[in-house]
């Protein structure tokens, strides 16, 4: 399981294994405050993350960034 | 920075001519303060009432509380940069106040600001019964019952509604100018060099909802943390907003807040109280969290605090920033205790079967290992045994396991009274439960009906009894219209003080528990 967190201190504690880190609360997967194409790239990037996230093993709560992977750095 | 505390303990509220203050009776003007909120063309009617402890009345529709208060000598307005007041820097000079008196500003969340403001909740306050534990049961107020133009946007009908109440707020202070008052308090941070040096932080929401929310000087975004003089807060610098009923947003409680009028005793003989860092909570994201975490501990650090002392006024998402704050002081070197309540006001549920389980209530929300001073102020399940005692008030480590050595468990807080907030008072927001539960109900109002937390009918079989003639209840709605003789602009205003209200019983006697005083 991998969670998209805005709070992934929040969600480790709670015992999620693999925490991608999401933009705000209020838009986690996304940022309206970027332009239609840059916020599409963002969400790409975030899921891409979170994909690879899920295909790699844990043995406790880690933290994945979207800069870690994925299409080209955050 | 000198403030002196001119306070008018008011023990009746009388209505007439001449406004002024006389041995403890508060003669109030209605048809002036009528006259000066109806100046506003966003405000449609008024109504006024009266409102004391211990009456059978329940009053719904709670947008703020506002203690009235004028500032005689010395810079600035009371309650600065809001409701037309300049923003000049206040906490010197004279102010007198009212003790025991509020303003109480009520009015109805229209359906479209209710969409608007999704927080925008109603709160209520029994004056009796089981429901009467709060702080604010025990006040005396001048009730004002706004009724608004409709088409009003949400910063507009806040910023309308606010302005009414500190209107109604000035009106009332305005007559004690003149008036001797019989207490004085001095309060003055006089440097105390030999005793340690302790900073309250003080963590308090800022709104997700911009142009709406808690205000320092009026200014209510979401802000890097800044250093206020514990007077600036006594002079109303920290102000709620008209939108969320929610009592730790009270502006009664900012100028009334029990973490100050503690700390100020103290400060000279055992401590140095070097000032309260004001840090405005949820952030959206956890770099802000994180940055508003890192400056307050340096301005602490730069005020040279070997302590300090965290409180936060509650919400959800708010405590990550709170505990990352409490992390920074310790790793500062700033021995920090933080004071709060156990649960999370968003996820606990409000039954007195989970404060008693304890195990089962939800814990705080996020805790950090640096958070190992904390004080508990109780719980927010409801109240069942009476009020507790602050001694017997345990302290906890949220997630930590019990050590074996620690001896008998202390007995589980079974409630919340004078707590929320700074943690100190807290606000039962009572729902209703078994037969009391509201109606469904149908149509476009029915959403925002449903969020109140009130039945909108009286329940079957319980008679109610309107202590004032004239008053009768509507057939359906389930409000209570005016009484038929009322004068003036109360007319067609819909009642937010409800006299004989259905309080809320308990459905069974439990045995009290051991050691409690009723």
């Amino acid at each position: 399981m991998v969670v998209v967190s805005a709070l992934p201190p929040l969600a480790m504690q709670a015992g999620a294994n693999r925490v991608v880190q999401g933009v705000k609360i209020e838009h986690v997967c996304g940022d309206p405050a970027l332009s239609p194409s840059a916020d599409q790239a963002l969400r790409r990037r975030l899921v891409v993350a979170a994909l690879r996230a899920l295909e790699t093993p844990v043995v406790e709560p880690r933290l994945f960034r979207v800069s870690d992977g994925g299409e080209g750095d955050a | 920075m000198n403030l002196e505390l001119g306070t008018f303990p008011v023990e009746t509220v009388a209505f007439g001519a001449t406004p002024g203050w006389h041995q403890g009776t508060l003669s109030i003007d209605p048809d002036r303060i009528r006259s000066r909120v109806l100046e506003d063309p966003r405000i449609r009617g008024i109504r006024i009432d009266r409102v004391a402890p211990g009456e059978r009345t329940r009053i719904i529709h709670v947008r703020d509380i506002i203690e009235p208060r004028v500032k005689v000598s010395g810079r600035g307005h009371v309650y600065p940069g809001i409701a037309g007041h300049p923003p000049d820097t206040v906490g010197d000079g004279v102010t007198y106040r009212t003790a025991g008196f509020a303003v109480l500003l009520c009015s109805e969340v229209l359906p479209h600001i209710r969409r608007a403001v999704s927080a925008a909740t109603d709160s209520l306050i029994d004056m009796a019964g089981p429901g009467a534990v709060t702080v604010y049961s025990t006040l005396r107020y001048l009730a004002v019952t706004i009724e608004t133009d409709p088409g009003l946007e949400l910063t507009e009908w806040n910023e309308a509604l606010r302005t009414a109440g500190h209107h109604v707020a000035d009106e009332v202070a305005a007559c004690l100018r003149g008036a001797t008052p019989p207490e004085r308090q001095a309060f003055a941070l006089t440097p105390a060099p030999a005793l340690p040096r302790v900073v309250h932080v003080h963590a308090l929401n800022a709104s997700m909802v911009p142009g709406i929310g808690t205000g320092i000087y009026g200014f209510t975004p979401h802000a890097l943390p800044m250093l206020l003089h514990p007077n600036e807060i006594l002079d109303g610098a920290i102000a709620g907003d008209a939108v969320v009923g929610y009592p730790g947003k009270c502006t009664w409680l900012h100028v009334n807040n029990p973490v100050l009028l503690s700390l100020y005793p103290r400060h000279g003989q055992e401590l140095s109280w070097v000032g309260s860092i004001i840090a405005r909570t949820r952030w959206g994201s956890l770099a802000e969290k994180q940055l508003s975490a890192y400056q307050t501990a340096k301005l602490a650090w730069m005020l040279e605090a070997q302590g300090a002392l965290v409180t936060w006024n509650h919400g959800g998402n708010d405590l990550v920033e709170v505990m990352l704050t409490i992390q920074e002081l310790e790793r500062a070197g700033i021995r920090t205790v933080f004071l709060t309540i156990e649960s999370d006001i968003k996820v606990v549920r409000l039954t007195p079967e989970l404060a008693d389980t304890g195990s089962d209530e939800p814990p705080l929300l996020f805790s950090v290992p640096e958070a190992d001073a904390i004080v508990s102020t109780g719980t927010l399940a409801a109240a069942r045994h009476g009020p507790r005692r602050g001694r017997d008030r345990p302290r906890v480590r949220p997630g930590a396991a019990r050590h074996p050595d620690a001896g008998p468990r202390p007995p589980r807080p079974r409630e919340v009274v004078r707590c929320v907030f700074t943690n100190l008072w807290a606000f039962r927001q009572l729902r209703p439960r078994g037969p009391e539960l509201p109606r469904v109900l149908k149509g476009p109002r029915a959403h925002a009906r449903s969020l109140f937390l009130l039945p909108v009918t009286p329940p079957a079989g319980r008679p109610r009894r309107p202590v004032r003639a004239g008053a009768r209840p509507r057939a359906r709605g389930g409000r209570l219209q005016a009484p038929s003789g009322s004068r003036g602009g109360d007319a067609g205003v819909p009642r937010s003080v409800l006299q004989a209200p259905p309080i809320i019983r308990r459905r069974r006697r439990l045995p009290p528990a051991p050691g409690s005083d009723r």
